[in-house]
């Protein structure tokens, strides 16, 4: 079967959750005989991009995988789903490569791959990993950081988001959005979460699959022996991620500081995306120093990190849907602390293998780590994530198996 | 007269224009009268809502109590409470009760899937030795399996150094032990069975991990509702599989299920004798990598072959064929199971692999016109095909399997410069233990050697299209090249051995117990 990928943005110069599934989905598809090709959009300039119709493109494997990246200047391109010049683009790759189907693993910056597809009538799939085909921003969060569930059929986008934009804009995106994933061939969330955020905004969605996002046991990864701590007293907590604001350092760092215990420390990982939320958080930061910053990190850095971490703690300020860093966490046997809304909170059974709290609460994130300090890891060695990105493969595969024949 | 006329126009006109006027009173009229029915019919609507909605959170306070008392007796009743509760939820408009929406999702779920466990115990059996660092995972996986409530977990340890034992005793298994001096893969297996006490065993080893937390019972199940044998379910190659392992899997898979089905194998037993020994391969496809057998067909047979040192599933398939019973294979589910192994490994193990394929279907192997030459020149034309091969790596940097070729040097470049293929090393090793100087080689059988490596890498490449849209690294290229050659050189050696009509001669012995040895 022949299978083109379609996502925002990709390795190596972007890592995260999506990006990551991508790869670890492309490349098991590889393994089950399957020819792929990624495509990417290009968000920023880059050197070594050669114009090619209209478009700045560059051609690049990754690890194996077949990469055609590319831009155009045309404006708004991260919100909207039009952008004429890209998508002659796009649709002459999808021609010159003939795919039995499309599987668009983030629709952003190349929704219209799903427009091509249903007019060349080539099968598709679509994978949701946030909220972007409702919302321009993809977490549901209004500008004054309240949440927004529903956004009344794009209504509300214009008077709390998007003030330079007629509310006709969003609604015609709401309308268009419906309208592609109503004719896919399939949808795939990883989260139960996600699909019932769809259903209250009015999406139907006839031919969706909830598969949950795997781990992948056999690379990069070795379980960890029994810790034997050089000071048994400190406790670590850690949260890996970028440093923005929808992220929640600075909510983790208040809540952490909360508490007095001089025993407890906090590491936190991930680069700095904004430079005024990071002075931000760093100034929060300052005055205690039972808090360090480790900077950016690395799929191969994941096992010393949890080597050296007792609990990980994902404070999305969002819905988040499923994040990967959970997910790690408890492939290594680490308990997690996450919102008790959004997909996160599916991860854990509260009290089990992680603690949940009422999300964007300090006191209640406070609570939470003082629990996790008092119950001193004693339900470590029954933490288990079962699924695996094998698993994962193969249930997509069965998908595109059953669109194809 | 002009004047007239247009005194009578402009009159006429004023008369329309008072009608126009007073139809678009009325109109107005109407419109507020139809806004005032609509906001009317809102409110009332909202009114009726309101009450609604008031009323039936006024009964869920009341009656809450009640039904918290009976929902734990009666899980349909917590569904019913969930529905409501989204009815109001929905006539709130409210989004804050999404937690309310999982919970009623949840219920909704469990109560569509409803599995019938399966009741009877099921013996999971794991033959082991120094099993690493994967072995919880494997074990993890087991126990989480659902709807099999009566799982017993046996292993049978050949003296492993590390923490295999303990870890299985963590995970509560029986822990069975077999001096490694008489291991054989029958031997241990039939062993743990006569311990295990279930209906169903489940044959596994240490290193596969089942695929989902339903697989086993997906198995299971499938035995049982097809009143079946045995059955086995596919491998799917881990994340870290390379490209030929990848293709291995997928061969083997194409053979005996070229559908992509979950299939029951019917067959006659006379019909399954007049078979030649490959087709008889692809029906018995029972592996115990993975297999779950109706512990009365496995004793009904008699178990394993103690005999045999390997291939014990496929000789219980035949017999399980021969007694009547029909056998399955899944596609739909199995384990998580590839070994990444160097080429030498392949020689002897696909030699083994075929030669036990003719063995145990009891079939004449073809006599291809190589089989009649003295083994030593058999053997040093595989090593002279193998130093071209090695000579043509050197030639590459980065490239794309088809474009490998293996002619692709001049002779006087022979022995000058050369990569290492661990499969002609093997090879030279073996010829060494036969031949004290160096025997001629035979241009017929290097053709026929180079026409096999050919047509072997055409149906890999076939399949790795998606792997080699990337040019390999040299390293790669040769690690595959390798590795196929492996193949070409088993094959032949295979055919060869079982092709002697003396094959109780020394000679013969000393091949078959070098390309065996420790497999």
């Amino acid at each position: 079967m022949r299978i083109l990928f379609t996502i925002h943005q990709f390795f190596p110069k972007y890592y995260t959750g999506t990006e990551l599934y991508l790869f670890n989905l492309a490349k098991m598809m590889q393994k089950f005989g399957h020819e792929v090709h990624v495509v990417t959009y290009m968000p920023q300039e880059e050197g070594n991009m050669i114009l090619e119709k209209g478009v700045y493109v560059k051609k690049y494997f990754y690890e194996g995988l077949p990469v055609t990246a590319f831009r155009s200047n045309q404006v708004h391109v991260s919100m909207d789903f039009k952008n004429p010049i890209a998508k002659k683009y796009l649709k002459k790759l999808i021609l010159d490569f003939k795919p039995d189907l499309i599987h668009v693993a983030h629709p952003m910056r190349l929704t219209f791959a799903m427009e091509i597809a249903i007019k060349e009538k080539i099968k598709f799939v679509v994978t949701l990993t946030d909220y972007w085909m409702i919302c321009s921003k993809g977490i549901l969060v209004r500008n004054n950081d309240e949440p927004c569930l529903s956004n009344n059929n794009g209504k509300l986008c214009s008077i709390h988001c998007y003030q330079e934009f007629p509310s006709s804009y969003f609604t015609q995106r709401m309308s268009d959005a419906k309208k592609y994933l109503k004719k896919a061939d399939a949808v795939i969330v990883s989260a139960i979460f996600l699909k019932e955020i769809f259903k209250k905004n009015g999406f139907s969605l006839p031919t969706l699959n909830l598969i949950r996002h795997g781990f992948n046991y056999f690379l990069n990864y070795a379980p960890l022996e029994k810790k034997k701590k050089k000071n048994k007293k400190i406790f670590i907590f850690s949260a890996l991620g970028s440093l923005v604001k929808h992220k929640g350092a600075h909510l983790l760092i208040k809540a952490f500081k909360n508490m007095d215990n001089p025993n407890a420390r906090l590491h936190i990982y991930g680069e700095v995306q904004n430079a005024s939320y990071g002075k931000l958080v760093f100034a929060l930061a300052k005055s205690d120093k039972r808090i360090s910053f480790h900077g950016r990190y690395s799929l191969a850095d994941m096992h010393s990190i949890h080597e050296k971490t007792d609990v990980v703690v994902v404070t999305s300020m969002w819905y988040e849907t499923y994040p990967l860093v959970g997910v790690a966490a408890l492939a290594y046997a680490i308990p997690i602390i996450v919102p008790d809304m959004g997909g996160a909170s599916e991860l854990i059974k509260d009290g089990k293998n992680g603690y949940t709290f009422s999300i964007g609460q300090a006191d209640s994130l406070t609570s939470a780590l003082k629990k996790a300090i008092e119950d001193d890891l004693k339900f470590t060695q029954n933490i288990f994530y079962p699924y695996t990105i094998e698993e994962e493969a193969v249930k997509t595969q069965a998908i595109y198996q059953k669109i194809t024949t | 007269m002009k004047k007239t006329l247009f005194t009578k126009e402009a009159s006429d006109f004023a008369k329309e224009k008072k009608v126009l006027l007073k139809h678009r009173n009325n109109l107005q009229k109407q419109l507020i009268d139809l806004e005032n029915l609509r906001v009317f019919r809102l409110k009332k609507i909202i009114m009726e809502k309101r009450f609604l909605r008031a009323t039936i959170a006024y009964f869920l306070k009341k009656s809450n109590e009640l039904l918290r008392k009976l929902t734990n007796k009666i899980p349909l009743l917590e569904f019913v409470k969930n529905k409501l509760r989204l009815y109001v939820s929905h006539l709130n408009g409210s989004s804050a009760n999404l937690k309310r929406f999982k919970k009623q999702l949840s219920v909704e779920k469990n109560l569509k899937e409803k599995v019938e466990p399966i009741t009877e115990l099921v013996s999971v059996i794991i033959p082991t030795y120094n099993a690493g660092d994967f072995f919880d995972l494997v074990l993890r996986k087991i126990t989480i399996q659902k709807y099999i409530p009566n799982l017993e977990l046996i292993i049978i340890d050949s003296g492993s150094a590390d923490k295999t034992v303990s870890l299985a005793k963590k995970y509560g298994a029986k822990i069975l032990t077999i001096d490694k001096k008489n291991f054989s893969h029958a031997k241990v297996r039939n062993k743990a069975a006569k311990v295990a006490k279930g209906r169903f065993l489940f044959f596994t080893v240490q290193d596969a991990v089942l695929l989902s937390e339903d697989s086993l019972y997906g198995i299971v199940h499938f035995l049982q509702q097809n009143k079946i044998g045995a059955v086995s379910g596919k491998q799917i190659p881990r994340s870290d599989a390379d490209a030929f392992a990848s293709w291995q899997l997928a061969s083997h898979a194409k053979v005996i299920n070229p559908d992509k089905k979950d299939v029951v194998i019917k067959i006659n037993p006379d019909e399954f004798k007049s078979l030649s020994a490959i087709d008889k391969r692809a029906i018995c496809t029972i592996d115990d990598v993975c297999a779950v057998y109706d512990r009365k067909a496995f004793d009904k047979v008699g178990g394993f072959d103690n005999k045999l040192g390997y291939g014990e599933d496929l000789d219980i398939s035949k017999r399980l064929i021969n007694a009547g019973y029909d056998l399955g294979y899944l596609f739909s589910t199995g384990v998580i199971h590839s070994h990444t192994r160097p080429a030498n490994y392949f020689v002897k193990r696909f030699y083994t692999d075929r030669v036990f394929l003719y063995r145990v279907f009891e079939e004449k192997s073809p006599k291809p016109f190589y089989t009649d030459i003295p083994l030593p020149v058999l053997l040093s034309s595989l090593v002279s095909f193998g130093k071209k091969l090695a000579i043509s790596s050197t030639n590459i940097s980065t490239i794309y399997l088809n474009d490998f070729n293996y002619d692709s040097f001049s002779k006087k470049e022979i022995n000058k410069s050369m990569i290492d293929l661990l499969s002609l090393d093997f090879l030279k090793d073996l010829q060494k233990s036969f031949v004290t100087k160096n025997s001629k080689t035979n241009l017929k059988i290097e053709q026929e050697i180079a026409n096999q490596f050919t047509s072997i890498k055409t149906r890999a490449h076939e399949f790795m299209r998606g792997y080699f849209s990337a040019p390999m690294t040299q390293i790669q290229v040769v690690d595959v090249v390798d590795k196929i050659f492996a193949i070409c050189a088993s094959n032949m050696l295979a055919v060869y051995q079982i092709s002697q009509t003396d094959q109780e001669s020394s000679e013969f012995r000393k091949l078959h117990s070098l390309l065996t040895e420790e497999i």
